[in-house]
């Protein structure tokens, strides 16, 4: 197991290596747009975005900025912003918390609550708690959610004015954030789980544990629910790993200073340095997640093996 | 014996699917909203595009049953009209994604070793690629059309499903009907057929059904990258996220593209639990 | 004896200072609290050597050599006194004796000529001094407080550029060096610099050194009543029109369709005015057909100004006719005669003249050669500006003119128009002073900001005239040539002047809106305890 480990871990770097090689040479070669246009502003004449280009270092070969990019990444530099000229790693160093928070927080919370309501509506299957449990989750998973977000905050915050807008002071700041994205969460897993318990309480071993005499919870607990887990780790690694680089929408709602909004204003501004650490920063978070996924499947499934 | 097996598979399928009420009313509602999209001409009188001054901002009454929007246009025709767009985009990227990830997660989950590494990295690559970055660059290589839309679409959804197809086969593949199966001497096609194709099928219907409406959503996201259907020809998508700053004064600019989204989504889930539990042989008709 | 009345002397005079401290604490006094800000558009860099505008930071922490009146006449803030030499080409400047960076070093002539040379330097790829670049060839220190600048020809928005550039600190700027100034700035403007968060926000204090505000706009001189400033950088605008209205916000833009809304709310004052910003449709006049001006015009008179504002801006914004907006000193309102208005028949006759005509019976114009014709218009996502693109495709529809909508995200969008491989752009510009026409139409800044890539000889000599002319009345006269010219030659299609929507919590005190749309938060202040 442990040398599965590091094989995975020794694998990850060429793959974020190539990942951020692939962003390098698109953003510069194939991807309209430039920082130093956009700096120029509207004064622009075309020496002065060559002056600027010059000074930010994008007037050299592309092979002369690829390997001075590679030697500052080699010993941990992911060089200064273009916009701000800060360094990218302290941006993405406060930033980061901030995205690894609601991540976190809403996919256990929403796994958790979509977790019980998936093994409800499997036991009663076909009775009505089931269907309004359907027609919940698709209704709540449907919803967009920069309107969930909306509507949070006007119940929440101006209606009721127990929550904050926006910010990221204190907890409170992180409920609705949270909620917004809990929600879609819960649904997307109480539906899969209630799908892969039907699969599993009707195959033959639930039969024959029941048929044994085993009691309705324990063969529940015991035997259904670890099967149940494959799928939904599955989806559950796959929505962490999607909302580390992607919780774009939620934070540009409630103005949270987190890294997918930074990833976006950084690929509007073509701040090559920064999206380029963006990149690297969502590319070893999935890495780190996929690999936790797949050592939680060997877990929970011993019979998976790794060799 | 073997050869008219199917056959009563597939009758025993479909009537075990026709007795299931809530589902053939799901049906019946998708075959209205479908015919009704189709013949969108002859439902409404109100052409999705052009502008109306005088009848902008209306909320729903009876001339206009789901308002009018900034422009005057009739929401209900251009909900009508974009269905057109939407539902190809939604059920083409999703069907394109599966197609092409449903072998590689089988193949990735059963065989494992270097295939799976080969495989699930590059999906690895796929998840962790800037879209965005990806979208803008599509658009200036391909400039704006339909296909492309589900092209991206697609290929984004391709680490999901493969992901989620090789995580079940991976459990299968060791459970102990398997094992019983290749002791008697089945194949790995053989297997890989009717042992786990069968299992995975269930978690895959909720899955994809859920992702078709996150593939309609998903496509107004790229309409505002430019790599979509080009305003003003109208698209469900589109038509909510255009709509979310007037949540609060115009409410049906969004409500009712959203609404129907909904629906479409729920009858699809509707539908597929159905078929899952028609295709499960333990569930009794 | 002469102790005695030293001491006497010694007693008054700290007697009297102290009345004076207790005058200026009697001001100050219950006044106070932190100012937050909503504004997008704000988050650039600090530095203003990188930053490509003069935004709310900036104006929060630099002072600036000028400033304008509320008549929009410029005025001394770090300038007391000034002459411009005969031949127009010298301009010397009398600096204030009291103004200190909040390093402690004082901002006198040498200061000065440190920001300008380095402003004025090619290499520094500075946006914001790009005027001078060329023009300024040198600055002459007369004395500690004194100073002269030469320019290489006489320039009439010299007064307008010296009223945008941020004076810095030296000291702290060559200590620091342009990679860490942005992130600790040192300037001597009401506020100084407290916390950065990048594309979050930027907490200032209040500068309690600061007693050389202007007092043409300002009762008193300084410091500002506030405590801090903060400035937060969200774009959802219902976002921020929440926080408005919960109060986390004390300023900020107020949606178009909100406004109904915020004006109903007692918590929440509106200011509503003009911004200095113009919406356009740009044609590439460099390529074919749009080389021809007739064509050009023809679009001019299919567009419905009237009904564009109605639809894009609940009539909030103002139709446009001409390059300048009212808002911009050099609108000549008589030239709206003269100008294309809307006269569908009339571009359906000039249409057809030009050789579009429908041949295949469809409603739309096929190109003269009879083949399938189509306009691209390129526009920026947001929604807002597809809605104006939509506006104008079923405006030119109706004529017959087959528009084909490309939405672009922003960066690209701006990269296509400095390729000269476009068609029509939908594009804004925002500015103060009638020399930005020189910017757009100048033909050194083909690929760069002028964007129509159109230029022509006479145009350039007038924009020459406008831009050396000082005195003001033969300038606004220069620039209604200007104007005219650009009118009748129809490289854009001037659409609208968009609103300014300023929502305020009613708990603010003392607070202006200039007319130029900067907020006047220096006399500004909440109530505390």
């Amino acid at each position: 197991m442990s040398k599965y480990i590091l094989r995975r871990v020794l694998i990850a770097f060429p793959l974020i290596l190539a990942v951020t090689t692939v962003v390098f040479f698109m953003l510069r070669i194939a991807v309209p747009g430039d920082p130093a246009k956009l700096m120029a502003g509207d004064r622009a004449t075309p020496e002065l975005i060559e002056q600027i280009r010059k000074n930010l270092g994008l007037d050299r070969p592309l092979a002369e900025q690829y390997l001075i990019f590679l030697r500052n990444f080699a010993q941990g530099d992911l060089g200064r912003s273009v916009k701000f000229r800060e360094p990218v790693l302290g941006v993405i160093a406060k930033a980061f918390p901030f995205t690894a928070a609601i991540t976190f927080l809403s996919v256990s919370v929403g796994s958790a609550i979509g977790l019980l309501i998936g093994i409800i509506t499997a036991v009663y299957q076909r009775t009505w708690i089931d269907n309004l449990g359907i027609v919940t989750a698709v209704f709540f998973y449907s919803i967009p959610t920069f309107w969930l977000g909306l509507m949070l905050i006007l119940i929440f915050a101006v209606g009721l004015r127990i929550l904050p807008v926006q910010g990221a002071g204190s907890w409170r700041h992180f409920v609705l954030p949270v909620a917004t994205l809990a929600v879609g969460q819960s649904a997307l897993i109480a539906r899969l789980t209630r799908s892969s318990m039907i699969e599993v309480l009707s195959t033959d071993y639930v039969r024959t544990a029941r048929a044994k005499g085993l009691a309705h919870r324990r063969v529940l607990i015991g035997h259904a629910l670890k099967n149940t887990l494959i799928p939904v780790i599955t989806v559950v690694g796959l929505s962490v790993g999607g909302l580390l680089g992607g919780a774009v929408i939620t934070e540009s709602i409630f103005g949270l200073p987190g890294v997918g909004r930074l990833a976006i204003d950084s690929i509007s501004n073509r701040d090559y340095p920064m999206i380029q650490g963006t990149v690297i920063l969502v590319a070893a978070s999935f890495v780190f997640v996929n690999l936790i996924v797949d050592i939680i499947y060997a877990f929970v499934d011993p019979r998976i093996r790794y060799e | 014996m073997n050869s008219d097996r199917p056959q009563g598979l597939y009758t025993l399928v479909i009537m075990k699917f026709v007795r299931n009420r809530v589902a053939l009313a799901g049906l019946a509602c998708l075959l209205i909203i479908l015919l009704a999209i189709i013949f969108a001409p002859q439902v409404t009188p109100y052409d999705p595009i052009q502008k109306d001054t005088p009848a902008r901002n209306q909320a729903p009454s009876l001339l206009h049953p789901f308002g009018t929007d900034k422009l005057g246009r009739d929401i209900m025709s251009r909900v009508l009209y974009g269905g057109r767009v939407s539902l190809q985009v939604g059920f083409l990227s999703i069907g394109l994604a599966v197609i092409i990830s449903a072998p590689l997660g089988l193949f990735a989950g059963f065989f494992g070793g270097f295939l799976d590494n080969v495989i699930m990295r590059v999906m690895d690559l796929i998840l962790a690629f800037p879209g965005l970055i990806l979208a803008i660059w599509l658009v200036s290589l391909l400039g704006a059309n339909m296909v492309n839309v589900i092209i991206a679409i697609a290929f984004f959804s391709l680490p999901t499903y493969a992901r989620l197809i090789r995580g079940i086969t991976l459990s299968i593949r060791e459970m102990e009907y398997v094992m019983a199966a290749r002791s008697m001497g089945a194949g790995s096609a053989r297997i890989m057929f009717y042992h786990i194709l069968p299992g995975v099928l269930g978690p895959m219907i909720v899955v994809t059904t859920l992702g078709v409406s996150g593939a309609i959503v998903a496509g107004a996201s790229l309409s505002f990258l430019g790599l979509g259907v080009r305003p003003p020809t109208p698209e469900w998508g589109a038509m909510l996220a255009d709509g979310r700053n007037y949540l609060r004064t115009q409410w049906w600019i969004a409500v009712f593209p959203g609404m129907t989204i909904t629906l479409v989504v729920l009858i699809l889930n509707i539908i597929g639990d159905a078929l899952r539990d028609a295709l499960d042989p333990n569930v009794r008709a | 004896m002469i102790k005695k009345t030293l001491l006497i002397v010694l007693m008054l005079v700290l007697v009297l200072a102290s009345g004076l401290a207790v005058a200026q604490d009697d001001m100050m006094e219950g006044k106070g609290g932190r100012l937050v800000v909503a504004d997008a558009n704000s988050n650039t860099s600090l530095d203003p050597f990188i930053s490509s505008w003069h935004s709310w930071p900036h104006y929060a922490i630099y002072p600036t050599l000028f400033s304008r009146a509320l008549d929009m006449s410029y005025i001394g803030f770090l300038a007391d006194a000034w002459e411009v030499s005969e031949d127009s080409k010298s301009l010397t400047i009398n600096l204030i004796e009291n103004a200190s960076f909040t390093d402690g070093t004082a901002i006198d002539a040498a200061a000065i000529k440190w920001n300008l040379d380095k402003y004025r330097d090619p290499e520094t790829g500075a946006s914001q001094g790009a005027d001078l670049i060329g023009l300024l060839e040198d600055v002459e220190i007369n004395s500690d407080y004194s100073f002269t600048m030469h320019l290489a020809s006489p320039y009439a928005p010299l007064f307008f550029v010296l009223s945008g550039l941020e004076i810095v600190s030296p000291t702290a700027y060559e200590a620091l060096g342009p990679d860490n100034f942005g992130t600790s700035p040192v300037g001597g403007g009401p506020f100084m610099f407290k916390e950065l968060v990048t594309d979050n926000y930027v907490l200032f204090e209040r500068n309690p050194d600061f007693n050389w505000a202007p007092p043409e706009l300002y009762d008193h001189p300084g410091p500002v009543f506030l405590d801090e400033l903060q400035i937060l950088f969200i774009g959802e605008e219902q976002t921020v029109l929440a926080a408005l209205e919960t109060g986390e916000v004390s300023l900020a833009g107020i949606p178009t369709q909100n406004l109904a809304d915020a004006q109903a709310n007692p918590d929440i004052d509106v200011d509503i005015a003009q911004l200095n910003q113009i919406r356009y449709v740009g044609f590439n006049t460099s390529k074919d057909p749009w080389t021809n001006p007739d064509l050009r015009r023809a679009f001019a008179y299919a567009t419905d100004r009237q009904e564009f504002v109605t639809l894009a801006w609940e009539d909030l914004a103002q139709p446009l006719y001409q390059p300048l907006p009212p808002t911009i000193w050099g609108h000549n309102p008589e030239l709206d005669a003269v100008a294309p208005s809307y006269d569908p028949d009339k571009a359906m006759a000039m249409l057809d003249e030009l050789g579009y005509v429908d041949t295949d019976g469809d409603g739309l114009r096929e190109d003269p050669e009879g083949n399938a014709w189509s306009v691209p218009l390129a526009t920026a996502s947001p929604d807002e500006w597809r809605r104006q693109a939509e506006v104008l495709e079923a405006q030119w529809r109706a004529v017959g003119i087959p528009l084909v909508i490309d939405v672009l995200e922003f960066s690209a969008l701006i990269d296509l128009t400095t390729t000269g491989e476009h068609d029509l752009f939908l594009l804004l510009y925002g500015y103060s002073d009638p020399s930005i026409l020189t910017y757009f139409f100048d033909p050194g800044r083909k690929g760069g900001s002028n964007r129509a890539w159109f230029s022509t000889d006479e145009l350039t000599d007038l924009l020459t005239a406008a831009d050396t002319q000082l005195d003001p009345v033969l300038r606004y006269e220069a620039v209604t040539e200007v104007s005219k010219y650009i009118i009748e030659a129809s490289p854009w299609v001037y659409l609208a002047v968009p609103p300014a929507l300023t929502g305020v919590r009613a708990e603010l005190m003392n607070w202006e809106i200039h007319p130029d749309l900067t907020f006047l938060y220096w006399n500004a202040y909440f109530e505390v305890e």
